[in-house]
């Protein structure tokens, strides 16, 4: 192996592809597409509307007469802190329509009264269900009645010297246990694997197939083996072209992402949703998922290297990508849907274990054998993989298949 | 120069060279004359050590091409029907990427681009890229990328193919001064006129096989015709074997 012959190799491939439309659209612009459409998703989508509309207050208004003067005022803190502003408007109904607010409480005029009586109190709710607002606004408001009631009963029973406990027959506490990165996996990680690996395959095939079967079909592959270049440096230079090419895409899209998650999350973003870009886009996770995603990329480009090679024309080497890029996808889903947990065999599978570990990271849980493990298999597959591709590079059937 | 020696190269069953040997002295353009699928381009690919030879071997430069091709392919230089250029690379980068990947050293490079470009008339194109160039401005550049070493030995396989007149016509002055600077040349064409202009000798290929091998008068005289096209038609008709 000649290294002055590898970077000549690979100078020239990088140049040729770097100038190829074609793949700069793939590797630069359509990861920058996708992390715009993905962070602009995650700012205005349903879920994230629903939670920043939880985080803001809606401004309702309690329709009732002066009897229940003293307990609305009561309530006007009470429900500040809930994140509902009560609002004193002439036509309540007709706000309402008019999306001036989120949603109208009407409490009977003899309201108090029938508490204090100790008689049930019938309340009506009004809200628009197709507004998320209103929506939120008629949740926050039947969970300040049900612990208003709660409060209520207390002090009927209280009253009666019953105590209130006798009304519980089963205390349930719930605790979520499941780490703020194990949402964050859900919500972002996902996307960034998909990304990080998904597309990864999908730039690997793209230049892997113009620096083989592309030759071919050009003419230029003749020309270059007729150089007296050894395979391997031809194989190295091209499979070192692939990888950096690859890993511009990474960057393009890891990037893009960080800099609209800086720039515009703050503004954009709910709370939720910005603390799962910033835990994952932190350093410490997304380090090492990048270094996962070079050591995958490595193993598909010597790999893709080795297949495209057989293909007759770029096209043809294009149609080999599709299913690869297909079972990257499906394992990233896979390991999403069916909530598999990582075991050594799991962890031997070529990709399968690298979408394994990505989600590992993204949960905050890395275990570092389980890193160790991956990153030793993917190499070992790289270098099986480039020792294919000489192979193929050395094989007269594969080079002037008919 | 080039000596060959009972060259065969089988795909399966199919033997698409049987038993070639032929040789070329210094300063001979040596023609290699055939059909479509006479075994032309695989006698040049393991000449040019793309291919293997299932037996035999060849020679070329004091290197034989089954024990020491990276040798060999430092002795040659060929040019195609095919360009072999890269079309998103200007001129000059695909000429220097050759050049490169011959090891030659960057000012050899300069010094060599500064004589050829002009002298091929490409100076002015240098800059642009091959895919924008016309086909015998391709060729042009290609000629530099197969000189750029000055290598003893050239290969020719069907260069004029495509071409215009006036491009065709600078190839084989091309194919002229390669001539006149001594150096061993297979030229393979499927035009008549193009090798009894330019071949000293001429080797007539069918089935894989030579039929005919000698100068255009010892064809003439052997098949009694007066051109060569004629010539080549009986021969390949007849199968006839000559001086090979």
């Amino acid at each position: 192996m000649e290294l002055n012959q590898v970077r000549v190799v690979l100078g020239k491939e990088l140049v040729d592809s770097f100038r190829d439309l074609r793949s700069t659209w793939l590797m630069i612009l359509t990861p920058v597409a996708l992390a715009l459409l993905y962070f602009f998703g995650a700012a205005y989508g349903p879920s994230a509307q629903l939670e920043k509309q939880r985080e803001m207050a809606q401004e309702i208004a309690i329709v009732t007469n002066s009897r229940n003067e003293r307990l609305t005022r009561e309530w006007k803190e009470l429900l500040g802190k809930r994140g509902l502003i009560m609002k004193e408007t002439i036509d309540p109904e007709r706000a309402l329509a008019e999306r001036d607010l989120a949603a109208v409480l009407v409490l009977p005029n003899d309201f108090s009264d029938l508490l204090e009586r100790g008689e049930p109190a019938s309340v009506v709710l009004k809200f628009d269900a197709l507004r998320i607002e209103s929506q939120i606004a008629r949740e926050k408001l039947r969970a300040f009645l049900q612990d208003y009631e709660q409060t209520v009963i207390a002090q009927r029973l209280a009253d009666r010297n019953v105590p209130p406990d006798v009304l519980e027959a089963v205390v349930v506490r719930e605790e979520n246990t499941a780490p703020r990165g194990g949402v964050a996996w859900m919500r972002v990680g996902l996307m960034l694997s998909f990304l990080l690996l998904g597309w990864s395959v999908a730039s690997v095939f793209n230049v892997a197939a113009d620096l083989t079967a592309g030759e071919k079909e050009r003419g230029t592959l003749e020309a270059l083996l007729a150089m007296p270049t050894g395979r391997l440096d031809i194989v190295l230079g091209k499979f070192l072209a692939v990888l950096v090419i690859t890993l511009c895409t990474m960057a393009s899209s890891v990037l893009s992402l960080w800099l609209l998650v800086e720039l515009l999350g703050p503004t954009l973003l709910s709370s939720g949703f910005l603390q799962d870009f910033t835990h994952a886009l932190a350093p410490p996770v997304l380090g090492p998922a990048v270094v996962v995603a070079s050591f995958t990329a490595a193993l598909m480009g010597a790999l893709s290297l080795a297949l495209c090679l057989r293909a007759r024309s770029s096209r043809e080497a294009h149609s080999y990508s599709m299913p690869i890029f297909l079972g990257v996808a499906f394992a990233i889903f896979f390991v999403e849907f069916r909530e598999i947990g990582i075991s050594l065999p799991a962890l031997v599978i070529p990709v399968y274990n690298a979408v394994l570990i990505l989600r590992e990271l993204f949960q905050g849980q890395l275990n570092p054998t389980h890193l160790g493990v991956t990153l030793a298999v993917l190499a070992l597959c790289a270098v099986v993989g480039l020792w294919l591709a000489v192979r193929a590079f050395k094989s007269e059937k594969v080079l002037f298949r008919q | 120069m080039i000596e060959v020696f009972d060259l065969k190269k089988h795909f399966g069953t199919t033997k698409a060279v049987d038993g070639v040997s032929f040789a070329v002295q210094r300063g001979e353009i040596f023609g290699l004359l055939g059909p479509n699928g006479a075994g032309k381009t695989t006698t040049l690919r393991m000449l040019a050590t793309i291919l293997q030879p299932t037996e035999g071997d060849a020679i070329i430069n004091g290197y034989s091409i089954y024990r020491d091709p990276q040798q060999v392919r430092r002795q040659l230089g060929v040019l195609a029907e095919q360009t072999g250029l890269y079309d998103r690379l200007t001129a000059e980068e695909n000429v220097r990427y050759f050049a490169r990947l011959r090891r030659l050293p960057e000012s050899v490079i300069n010094r060599r681009i500064a004589e050829l470009f002009p002298k091929l008339g490409i100076d002015k194109y240098a800059h642009k890229r091959a895919g924008q160039l016309s086909k015998g401005m391709k060729q042009k550049v290609a000629i530099a990328i197969a000189i750029i070493h000055d290598p003893p030995v050239m290969i020719f396989d069907e260069p004029t193919s495509g071409l215009d007149i006036i491009a065709a016509r600078e190839v084989r002055e091309f194919i002229k001064a390669c001539k006149h600077s001594d150096k061993a040349m297979i030229l393979s064409t499927h035009i008549m006129s193009e090798a009894e202009k330019l071949c000293d000798r001429i080797a007539i290929i069918n089935g894989g096989k030579i039929v005919a091998n000698g100068t255009f008068a010892e064809l003439q005289q052997h098949s009694g015709k007066r051109e060569l096209e004629e010539i080549f038609v009986k021969l390949v008709a007849e199968g006839e074997a000559y001086g090979a």
